[in-house]
């Protein structure tokens, strides 16, 4: 390591460089199904609230030029949700690495969370109405950090996640055995 | 006094409990209905008395035979190493916790306890929701004798663990050496503390509570009271303004009496020891609480200064351990002052090498001010515009204020924020007016993100987040490429590490 160019800390034996980066890693998409799950259970919801807007619209006619714009509103925002829905499907990948899972996502705001299988301390397969009709499934990972730390990957093929989670508990359990 | 208590056979507890059961489920029913309760109090309408005595009377005896049923259906028990408790009134619960699940166990006594000398207990585990078990009064000798075959049996289990291990199995069996005193507050210290806690804060709780009776009285009786106040505010007259003058330092003394009684209350006779592996706070004036950590179970500490605080020389001072999500206040040791000589100590003693470690600094790029400015000043003068806008008051003139004070805040902010690197720790420095410290070691970490705003990328930022079972460290605005080599670096040492992280 050279001393001009700022290091993350010096007095190390490691060098920072030569770690495996999490971002050169190959992040594999979700099952192109999940966009429609997505975008279904948007335009569901969005029809429930678009639905209600004009509702009030019709039964409160004395209030029309405030509720009709509050329900433009909604409706446009709706719209709005149904598209984001979609759209970020496509920003959303994991990454399977020997010792930890990432999962990414985010269209503008983009996140990316990583969790060491040492530190799991379940996983947990669950499959909504919509999921099942999909053929799809979603894999949350727990760990004792809290449930911002806890990490779900939705979209998966039931086959994918029982597979990845007999990865991720196999290895927890060789972490246990070696300590 | 030596009694063996086995523990193995299904029993009751005092009988004792009846008592504090009723006084629980009072105390949930007073909640509930105090302003109704305030109502009939203050207003009561001739001939209705004898209806509200009688409800009053009918809802305390069905709280009682309540209590004595659920105190009659509550057993507890020891069986195959797990803590076992039957229990339920009309739907039965059986609850059975591993003795390894266990994090603490924790002796309460409030008023009520202390006058019938029992102890309630609250055996905390880790991670898992809906497993916290706790016992509403046992004798005090029985609770110290179940504590004891936990961590009898918590300490063989480390001592098997690590068996091969000398110097550990050595440490494990020190753990009876005399418990140390690290620090005991005397009545100076704790008014210090008292005139130091943040009034701020007291005075918008206090603000909320009387808004909040403003708005029940309004519901029960009809007296608008924000009617009556906008009435007096907005008239502004000579009373009016003598009487927002008068207001003022009054609400401060309130809110510093508050401050103050709270503190005395929470805080009384607090002392922190130190019993070998162990850490351990007994405060409380009514209520005294006792907490216990166990050194390997400590996740983060933390210690703040405010600028009150500094003139004192005092440090409010956390020590967070492994807890489920929605109990993380409860389960930290909470020393609300101490000198940096407690606060050396502590450090020296959770993480022996941590004050003679060299530090790598990393700061915080200057954008972060633009955001600083949005949520300082920003939002506020959205919001006071309005206020103004709506009854045109005093509140354009804060508008004026806000923005050099938004900027003044967020320079002060980026200056003092720094994450500090070292090979096994984290140390996290922030503050605005006072300095805040929040200290990690690498190997606890769960699990780590990063994320980039459109706002941050343009910059070529990100966002790092570091969980721990105890608290997140948050460092917003550092460089990018920085930000993805601490990541992989913790990654690195979390994943090679193969130390218990608790």
């Amino acid at each position: 390591m050279t001393e001009e160019e700022p290091t993350i800390f010096t007095n190390t034996r490691v060098d920072i460089t030569e770690l495996p980066q999490a971002d050169q890693l190959e992040m594999i998409p979700l099952e192109p199904a999940y966009k429609w799950v997505r975008m279904l259970s948007a335009a569901l919801f969005a029809a429930a609230m678009t639905g209600g807007a004009w509702l009030f619209v019709l039964v409160q006619p004395e209030l029309t030029p405030y509720s009709t714009v509050v329900a433009v509103l909604v409706t446009t925002l709706s719209g709005w949700m149904i598209f984001y829905n979609g759209l970020s499907f496509h920003f959303m990948s994991y990454a399977l690495r020997e010792k930890d899972l990432s999962f990414r996502s985010g269209w503008l705001w983009k996140s990316m969370t990583t969790v060491p299988f040492n530190r799991v301390q379940h996983c947990d397969i669950k499959q909504g109405l919509l999921d099942r009709k999909f053929g799809l499934a979603k894999l949350t990972i727990y760990t004792a950090g809290g449930q911002s730390s806890d990490l779900m990957i939705p979209g998966l093929l039931p086959d994918t996640a029982e597979k990845l989670k007999a990865f991720i508990l196999g290895t927890t359990e060789q972490a246990v055995e070696q300590e | 006094m030596e009694q063996i208590f086995s523990f193995h056979q299904p029993q009751r507890q005092s009988p004792k409990a009846i008592i504090l059961i009723l006084f629980r489920y009072l105390r949930i029913i007073v909640r509930q209905l105090w302003p109704i309760l305030l109502v009939v109090l203050i207003n009561p309408r001739s001939g209705r008395g004898f209806f509200i005595t009688m409800g009053i009377m009918l809802v305390t005896f069905v709280s009682l035979i309540y209590s004595i049923l659920a105190y009659t259906r509550y057993y507890f028990f020891i069986q195959n190493n797990e803590l076992c408790v039957r229990s339920g009134v009309f739907r039965k619960t059986k609850l059975n916790v591993p003795f390894d699940r266990i994090q603490s166990i924790d002796f309460k006594r409030n008023v009520v306890h202390q006058f019938l000398n029992v102890v309630a207990v609250q055996v905390d585990t880790a991670g898992s929701k809906g497993s916290e078990l706790e016992l509403d009064a046992i004798e005090l000798s029985q609770a110290e004798a179940l504590r004891e075959i936990v961590m009898k049996y918590k300490r063989e289990q480390a001592i098997s663990e690590i068996a091969p291990d000398a110097e550990m199995s050595e440490s494990v069996s020190v753990t009876e050496e005399p418990p140390e005193l690290i620090l005991s507050l005397s009545a100076k210290d704790l008014i210090k503390i008292g005139i130091s806690e943040n009034h701020l804060r007291t005075a918008a709780i206090i603000f909320a509570f009387f808004l909040g009776l403003a708005d029940d009285v309004d519901q029960l009786l009809g007296w608008d009271v924000y009617g009556e106040l906008e009435h007096t505010t907005t008239a502004m007259s000579l009373v009016g303004v003598l009487a927002t003058l008068l207001a003022i330092p009054l609400f401060i003394g309130l809110s510093f009496t508050i401050t103050l009684i709270r503190t005395i209350l929470r805080y009384y006779g607090l002392k922190f020891w130190r019993e070998g592996q162990r850490f351990k706070v007994v405060s409380g004036l009514l209520t005294r609480n006792e907490k216990t950590i166990s050194r390997r179970k400590i996740q983060m500490i933390r210690w703040v200064t405010s600028p009150l605080k500094q003139l004192f020389g005092i440090f409010q001072l956390n020590i967070y351990q492994a807890a489920s999500v929605d109990q993380n206040q409860d389960k930290s040791l909470v020393i609300p002052g101490c000198y940096q000589e407690q606060i050396d100590h502590t450090l020296d003693a959770v993480v022996p090498s941590f004050r003679e470690a060299v530090f790598t600094a990393h700061g915080m790029h200057p954008a972060i001010v633009y955001r600083m400015v949005f949520l300082f000043g920003f939002i506020p003068a959205v919001l006071f515009g309005l206020m103004a806008w709506y009854n045109d008051g005093f509140m354009q003139w804060l508008l004026v204020l806000v923005f050099p004070l938004a900027v003044w805040m967020g320079i002060l902010y980026q200056k003092k924020r720094r994450l500090k690197i070292h090979p096994d720790y984290i140390l996290s420095e922030a503050g605005i007016f006072g300095h805040s410290y929040k200290l990690v070691e690498i190997y606890k970490i769960q699990s780590v993100d990063i994320s980039v705003s459109p706002l941050q990328r343009r910059r070529d930022l990100a966002s790092l987040e570091v969980y721990t079972a105890g608290g997140d460290i948050s460092f917003p605005y550092m460089r990018a490429e920085m930000a993805r080599q601490v990541r992989d670096y913790i990654l690195y040492r979390v994943e090679r590490d193969q130390k218990s992280w608790m």
